[in-house]
């Protein structure tokens, strides 16, 4: 691993400053920074410098740095793959952590391909082997029934993606600062063939946001058996002050927004109560919700595989248990 | 005339539960249980969706391509009984549970082989390893445009516009082609296809390369160091009873009250 040191986070910022994943990812990085002796580099790209990225050094960044021009105002391929293999070129770090969102699983792979690296996305865990020096990299696979561990034997950056959720945000040490560093941004036109037209926030945008601190989720599946089964969720959620979300087939049959899928390729949940309502149980569902502290489920089938992941169950149709459990609500309530 | 290729895994049923799942630790390889049959792995079937939405709306080649060790025939009928124009099919031993950068590298050559095309589809991952990363090895390789995780694809006049699906809604972006997409769920499910449509299919020839008809190499990039089960939490289950589901709906709620879970 000569020539190459340190550990590079790409990060992100939003309107709260440093996003909630791009902390969690600076945790990892802190960590194996800590077992190798080496540094936590952490990269922003976007359209202008902006002073949210000084915050990096309050999450346990030893260097920050910033890739700014307006051709990076919105995500391409092409635009953000140039920059980073310039930045890794002359910064040669030994690992490169992205959150795994929809840029993460988009940048890091090309990345790894442009530079001939190895790279695993998704993963839950890392470890820094000593006797090779090797970063081992744990991800789930198969929907979640089994884990695959990998590394990266050659030289080069060992590049992955951190599964949102999979651990807690860096500490932030207000006390900690420094400068952004400003890195250059060269952009070749010709190779750039790829272009950001526009983009629509889902008018799902506040449930959105919900979903993703509420302390209950009411979450429905295809045994909502249609659309307007939807309103009952809804009306539970309200009652919960929690969110509503669905599995994969309530998405694909277009009674709720993709944004609000959970599962192995939607969002994670840890919520304090997890409601599964019609929901069969399949792994890629709860590999988005196996952290939730109490996961309660509503089914038709007793043999539903759900029953057996679930702290609480009822075999029911969830239009007459959840009537009876929101008038319970709304009398408690008072 | 527009061609899309399409290229297609053959995986073990993601669907089939966690307790019949086992892993042999001496090969760091799942064990196939017995009278499971493979299917065609869910964001590939995503993708010749896709791929068929374009050709229902004009003139359009599809060019189904699938590698793996054991390509069941039903499965390889089954991608004309969709819509396919031509199916490929390239089996190999030494396609068992290849990884994806040796998997990219092979689809390259086959894609290369092939010939000219406007637009290269593929699901965003595999339903069985669920890596993730074999789309941006061909697109490196065959030094095309991308966009991942795409619902719809408009292409047109040199160039495919994609939607692409983010964390609060969608993005539109636009690329040249030739131009290599990765799709999700959000497609929808593929369509159905016909007994009758299964009948004609059995009719057409699928084309057969081996792996060195491709020009197979072997790519070491990463190693798998260990798969394993870990270990699932017991979870005992509160089943509430009661004379008529509203009766359990409110005894439900008493008893998320009692243990302040609300």
């Amino acid at each position: 691993m000569e020539g190459y040191q340190n550990i590079l986070i790409v990060g992100e910022l939003d309107d709260n400053g440093v996003s909630a994943t791009t902390a969690q990812v600076l945790r990892v990085g802190r960590t194996l920074a800590e077992e190798t002796g080496q540094q936590v580099h952490l990269l922003f790209l976007g359209g202008e410098m902006q002073a949210a990225a000084e915050k990096g050094y309050a999450y346990g960044a030893d260097k920050v740095f910033m890739a700014a021009d307006p051709q990076l105002e919105n995500y391409t391929t092409d635009s953000y793959l140039q920059v980073m293999a310039a930045f890794v070129e002359e910064m040669k770090p030994a690992v490169i952590l992205f959150s795994h969102n929809e840029t993460g699983l988009d940048l890091a792979p090309r990345l790894a391909f442009r530079i001939r690296s190895g790279v695993t996305l998704d993963c839950v865990a890392y470890r820094m082997e000593k006797e090779s020096g090797r970063l081992q990299q744990e991800r789930p696979v198969f929907g979640g029934k089994a884990h695959a561990s990998y590394q990266s034997p050659n030289e080069g950056p060992q590049i992955s993606t951190v599964r949102e959720g999979a651990v807690e945000p860096a500490d932030c040490d207000e006390t900690r600062t420094g400068e952004v560093a400003g890195f250059p941004v060269v952009l070749d036109p010709a190779a750039i063939r790829t272009r950001f037209v526009r983009k629509e926030k889902d008018e799902s945008q506040a449930q959105v946001l919900k979903l993703a601190t509420a302390n209950s989720v009411v979450c429905g599946g295809r045994g909502l058996g249609k659309k307007e089964g939807v309103d009952l969720l809804v009306e539970t959620a309200e009652l919960l002050d929690g969110a509503i979300a669905g599995s994969r087939p309530t998405i694909d049959q277009g009674w709720l927004p993709g944004p609000l899928q959970i599962g192995q390729t939607g969002k994670k949940v840890s919520p304090k109560l997890y409601m599964a309502v019609g929901i069969s149980g399949a792994l890629q569902h709860m590999a988005g919700c196996a952290n939730a502290n109490t996961i309660v489920s509503i089914n038709t089938d007793p043999e539903a595989p759900i029953f057996k992941m679930s702290h609480i169950g009822v075999v029911g149709d969830y239009k007459g248990v959840l009537a009876g459990f929101n008038e319970e609500l709304k009398k408690t309530r008072g | 005339m527009m061609h899309i290729i399409v290229c297609v895994k053959m995986v073990m049923d993601p669907e089939m539960p966690f307790s019949v799942f086992k892993v042999d630790p001496e090969s760091n390889k799942p064990i196939v249980p017995d009278g499971t049959s493979a299917v065609l792995s869910t964001f590939d079937e995503c993708a010749l969706e896709a791929a068929l939405r374009i050709k229902d709306g004009q003139d359009c080649k599809i060019t189904a391509l699938s590698l793996g060790a054991e390509l069941p025939k039903s499965l390889l009928q089954k991608l004309y009984a969709l819509g396919a124009d031509e199916v490929i099919g390239i089996e190999a031993p030494e396609f068992e549970h290849l990884d994806a950068f040796s998997t990219a590298n092979a689809l390259t050559r086959a894609i290369e082989k092939i010939g000219d095309f406007d637009l290269v589809f593929m699901g965003r991952q595999s339903a069985d390893w669920e890596a993730g990363l074999v789309w941006a090895g061909v697109a490196e390789a065959l030094q095309l445009p991308s966009v991942s995780l795409v619902r719809e694809a408009t292409p047109g006049d040199g160039k495919v516009t994609a939607v692409r699906c983010v964390s609060d809604g969608i993005e539109a972006v636009e690329a040249d082609m030739p131009a290599l997409l990765t799709f999700t769920s959000e497609v929808g499910e593929i369509r159905f296809c016909s007994l009758k449509d299964m009948m004609k299919a059995k009719k057409k020839k699928i084309v057969k390369w081996s792996a060195a008809d491709i020009g197979f190499e072997t790519v070491e990039r990463m190693q798998l160091k260990t798969l394993f089960v870990p270990e699932m939490p017991v979870v005992d289950c509160q089943i509430i009873e009661g004379d008529d589901d509203g009766e359990k709906g409110r005894r439900l709620a008493r008893a998320l009250a009692d243990q302040g879970l609300l």
